[in-house]
């Protein structure tokens, strides 16, 4: 989810640019809030789901750790 | 004429983008060769106001010369004269610049103390200090079409894998 927000602020940062060389400076005003706003919404989603992922990565890894142990008992 | 422009009143909208910026209060204070010693005030869209005395070049008020007939500004003939750095509107019957052009700025006589012509007066016009249009919801619907777009792209690129 965070990534589509990265990309899709790109795309709107890309507008803004566009409609200001062309004048429409509310427009692109417009435009640059909500690239701000989404690139700063794709970060804080982005780090969400890497520590999500990492965290899960950390358990997966423990799992294996207790069967091996399991293994080497019986 | 030239004489006739001391104490004088242009009241001026200028707009930039088809969007209004600002009003330019003018009174002329004193004239020279080619220019103009006048008392300006800035009035901001938001009511605020800057007063200040400046000297101005003289064919921003009035212009003594030929150009290219260019329609009519508010009912006055007008012929468009360029010079360097401005696009001028000059009234036929007496020389006043009714409009003129300057980078993104369009400045537009608004009222003046001055006849424009025998029977010719400057209307008026409604000033309108909300002339920028919110692209708000637009905006939004665009970034939430993007979004989704983007998520079910990398939904799909994903599940591919």
């Amino acid at each position: 989810m965070g990534r589509s927000f990265i990309a899709s602020s790109l795309i709107l940062l890309l507008l803004s640019a566009v409609f200001y060389t062309f004048g429409e400076t509310a427009l692109s005003n417009t435009l640059g809030n909500f690239t701000y706003m989404c690139l700063f919404l794709g970060v804080i989603l982005v780090g969400i789901d890497s520590k999500g992922e990492s965290e899960t990565s950390e358990d997966q890894e423990s799992d294996q750790e207790d069967l091996i142990i399991r293994k080497g008992n019986s | 004429m030239i004489m006739d422009l001391v104490n004088q009143t242009f009241l001026y909208a200028v707009t930039s983008s088809n969007h209004l910026a600002f009003f330019l209060l003018i009174k002329i204070l004193a004239l020279s060769n080619n220019t103009v010693v006048a008392n300006v005030t800035d009035i901001q869209t938001n009511g605020a106001l800057l007063n200040y005395t400046v000297s101005l070049p003289l064919f921003l008020f009035y212009y003594n010369g030929s150009g290219i007939p260019a329609g009519q500004i508010d009912g006055a003939p007008v012929y468009s004269v360029n010079l360097p750095g401005y696009e001028i509107y000059v009234d036929s019957y007496n020389g006043l610049v009714l409009a003129y052009v300057n980078g993104d700025g369009n400045f537009t006589l608004n009222g003046s103390t001055v006849p424009l012509g025998p029977g010719v007066y400057v209307p008026l016009h409604v000033p309108n200090f909300n002339p920028e249009p919110d692209y708000t919801p637009s905006v939004t619907v665009l970034t939430a079409v993007l979004v989704s777009s983007f998520y079910f792209l990398f939904k799909r690129r994903r599940s591919s894998r």
